[in-house]
């Protein structure tokens, strides 16, 4: 089944470096993989909020060190998870269309 | 796609029936350049002889993008018509000079400069 | 007088940490630079002001700090605030003094610039996506907003966001991906740019895998064509292009490097 042009049990797997300067750019980038998926725009807005509500529960990750996001599209729903450079969950967020 | 800026739209040009303006917006690549072509074609289809392209807002292009330029721009040519291009930014414009395509389109400085070249 | 010293920074020895604390009025100008003089006759030359316990710096106090700019940037140093409180933010941008010398929120903030630019510390993002077009245009922003924000400027940026819109195209039009996911690797520092995408694909023969391999060796279009310029254009715009075509994958690399750096 595809809801505009992506098919629906996505799964966005996103290795990145711990840097305050990207988090502006992930947000961007799931506000904007959410619409790509073929979630609205309010959903899409909403899928960004949630990202920057997941990473203000203050990672203090060193620099240099990896964050794992991942981005489960499941329409109507979509689960973002952030788990620190240890591999541990530090937060899981979900966004309904 | 959800949400995105259509990327072109099509007017009248005064004192010239068979002419069309295309105003270009945003990006050009492999998700609108098929539908940008079919979009031309169609106007070919209804008698459309000269095209212009402003692409003052344009912001990117891709090699998909270049095709269809290059594609749609020949099928005018096939009809005697011609296709023109105007407002090429310096990054659009570097990508179609280094691929040789601007041998092969018109490439106008400005909208003005383009359209005082219709007949 | 209020409390001033000057020690090494365990992360970093070759930065000098100038902590000040309370007031720094015009009595403490003499014993910062002393010290500030000692330490940059030993040839150190990167400097972290530690703010986070000032209540008050003067204007001569600036000065001295700025003086310090002065002297260690004509050896090729830098100097950087960090954790300066609201009230001094609020002086230091008033005086303008922002705009010359950079402020960071903690130790972590400034050891992040600090190996930035110059230790060529890289960044790294590894994604695993979907083998569709319409998500192209968000990959490409987020590898454009990326280096943006470490200061590659827009026309530095604009080939990269090309290469990787033709490296992700091809791996879709022509990689076959046989699980409809793609990897894709972006490494970058303050002087190059490696990009990696990685699909796997049907069982591939030989003479597909020699066609392909000669598509990426010497690409081939007519004037005419509609496709075939992508992987040109990979290699106008990168410094150097590999691959590595498997039965079931296919790998491409670039390396760009920033001109003048």
């Amino acid at each position: 089944m595809y809801i505009g042009g992506m098919p629906c049990n996505q799964t966005i797997r996103l290795d990145i470096s711990s840097d305050d300067a990207f988090l502006p750019c992930i947000i961007e980038f799931i506000s904007g993989s959410t619409k790509a998926a073929g979630f609205s725009e309010s959903s899409a807005e909403q899928a960004g909020e949630e990202t920057k509500f997941l990473f203000s529960s203050g990672l203090n990750e060193a620099s240099g060190e990896l964050l794992h996001i991942e981005c489960i599209y499941d329409f109507p729903r979509l689960r973002i998870s952030l788990l620190d450079s240890k591999g541990n969950l530090r937060g899981k967020r979900d966004v309904l269309a | 796609m959800n949400g995105k800026q259509e990327l072109l739209t099509i007017e009248n040009i005064e004192n010239f029936p068979k002419a069309r303006l295309l105003r270009f917006v945003g990006d050009l690549d492999s998700t609108n350049a098929e539908n940008m072509s079919n979009s031309v074609i169609s106007l070919l289809n209804e008698g459309v002889n000269a095209v212009i392209a402003d692409f003052s807002r344009l912001r990117y292009i891709n090699s998909t993008g270049l095709g269809a330029l290059l594609f749609v721009n020949k099928k005018v040519k096939e009809l005697k018509g011609t296709f023109k291009i105007a407002n090429v930014n310096e990054n659009v414009l570097e990508i179609i000079e280094i691929i040789g395509a601007d041998s092969l389109l018109e490439i106008h400085k400005s909208l003005d400069e383009a359209l005082s070249t219709l007949k | 007088m209020s409390p001033i010293s000057v020690k090494s920074l365990a992360e970093e020895p070759q930065v000098s940490v100038l902590k000040l604390q309370g007031d720094i009025g015009l009595d403490a100008i003499p014993q910062i630079a002393s010290l500030l003089d000692e330490w940059l006759e030993k040839k150190f030359y990167h400097w972290a002001v530690d703010l986070s316990e000032v209540d008050f710096l003067s204007s001569p106090a600036v000065g001295a700090l700025m003086g310090l700019r002065s002297r260690v940037v004509n050896h090729l140093g830098s100097i950087a605030f960090v954790s300066p409180g609201k009230y001094l933010i609020e002086k230091l941008d008033l005086m303008g003094v922002n705009k010359i010398i950079p402020y960071y929120k903690n130790m972590d903030a400034y050891l992040d610039y600090f190996r930035w630019e110059f230790r060529n510390a890289p960044r790294f993002l590894t994604l695993k996506f979907p083998a569709e077009a319409s998500f192209i245009p968000v990959l490409r922003r987020l590898v454009v907003d990326l280096l943006r924000s470490k200061g590659y400027l827009p026309k530095e940026v604009y080939g990269i966001e090309l290469i990787v819109d033709e490296l992700s195209n091809n791996a879709i039009e022509h990689g076959s991906p046989s699980d409809a996911y793609f990897d894709f690797f972006l490494s970058f520092d303050k002087k190059k740019v490696e990009i990696r995408v990685v699909n796997s694909c049907e069982d591939l023969s030989q003479q597909e895998i020699d066609e392909l391999s000669k598509k990426f060796s010497n690409p081939t279009f007519g004037p005419d064509a509609l496709r075939g310029r992508g992987i040109t254009l990979v290699k106008l715009f990168s410094n150097q292009m590999t691959f590595r075509i498997e039965s079931r994958k296919v790998e491409v690399c670039i390396t760009k490097m920033r001109e003048g750096k």
